[in-house]
């Protein structure tokens, strides 16, 4: 190795060890995510899931209302129907 | 990191939260490469920030190949971004290298210094030589991991090498 290379491969030594440091600078990775959400990369697909799952969950607990609500009206329905016999009965 | 491919599979089902996870993992690594290839950090943020999208896209759709090193893809990417960028440069010189603006308080004096005295250095290296002399010399990648990311064979890389550490040293005699 030459005079000439040696003073090349030492630079690159220091420029090397003086840029070891880098790093990205702070926000970045704030910036990114936001670059992300704007660029409009999120698939459709994926807010679709995310709308949906939210969207089964609401409509599991509307099910589950609905049918209590079904269960204890009929059953007060039953008991009315039973109430207005007794009544026809004692008016009889 | 197994927990960044774990992280990858979650994007995959679009997990916002999981990509925050991989940028805050690889960010540091990857700004540092783009910094080194560029010799600007402004403009290497920027390199890093389209390579996200780029990454994140590709994520979503099923595009990235599970047997993949994450860092290494993401560092791929990268690595194209940068030489796309190097490229339209050379197309269109910058009339503003002032690098006082592009830096916060968070970097050395002496960071700031080499960027911009390597990207002056390496100005007149065509795009790939210059890439392929960061990641080989700066980053210490051997030359079939280069050639791996940079899609080209390792006869191609050592040719790269040979070529601009003559460039650099015909400068060096032209100016000195």
């Amino acid at each position: 190795m030459d005079n000439e290379s040696r003073l090349i491969e030492a630079r690159f030594e220091r420029l090397k060890l003086a840029t070891e440091g880098i790093q990205s600078r702070s926000g970045f990775e704030q910036r990114v995510m936001m670059a992300v959400v704007q660029s409009g990369a999120i698939d459709w697909r994926s807010g679709l899931w995310h709308v949906g799952r939210y969207g089964l969950i609401v409509s599991l607990v509307a099910v589950a209302l609905a049918t209590v609500f079904a269960v204890q009206g009929a059953s007060r329905a039953d008991e009315m129907q039973a109430m207005s016999y007794g009544t026809v009965d004692l008016e009889w | 990191m197994p927990s960044l491919e774990n992280a990858a599979d979650r994007v995959t089902k679009g997990d916002l939260e999981a990509f925050r996870e991989i940028v805050q993992a690889t960010s540091d690594q990857l700004v540092r490469v783009a910094a080194r290839v560029i010799g600007d950090m402004a403009e290497a943020e920027d390199v890093v920030q389209e390579s996200y999208i780029s990454a994140y896209q590709a994520l979503t759709q099923g595009q990235f190949d599970r047997r993949s090193h994450l860092p290494a893809w993401l560092r791929r990417i990268v690595i194209n971004r940068a030489i796309d960028a190097l490229r339209s440069r050379r197309r269109r010189p910058r009339l503003d290298d002032s690098i006082e603006a592009s830096w916060d308080g968070a970097a050395s004096i002496d960071s700031r210094m080499a960027l911009a005295e390597l990207g002056d250095w390496m100005n007149e290296l065509v795009p790939e030589q210059r890439v392929t002399l960061v990641l080989s010399v700066f980053e210490g990648m051997s030359n079939l991991e280069i050639a791996q990311a940079m899609g080209c064979s390792e006869g191609a890389v050592e040719q790269r090498l040979v070529r601009a550490r003559v460039a650099l040293r015909q400068r060096s005699q032209k100016n000195g």
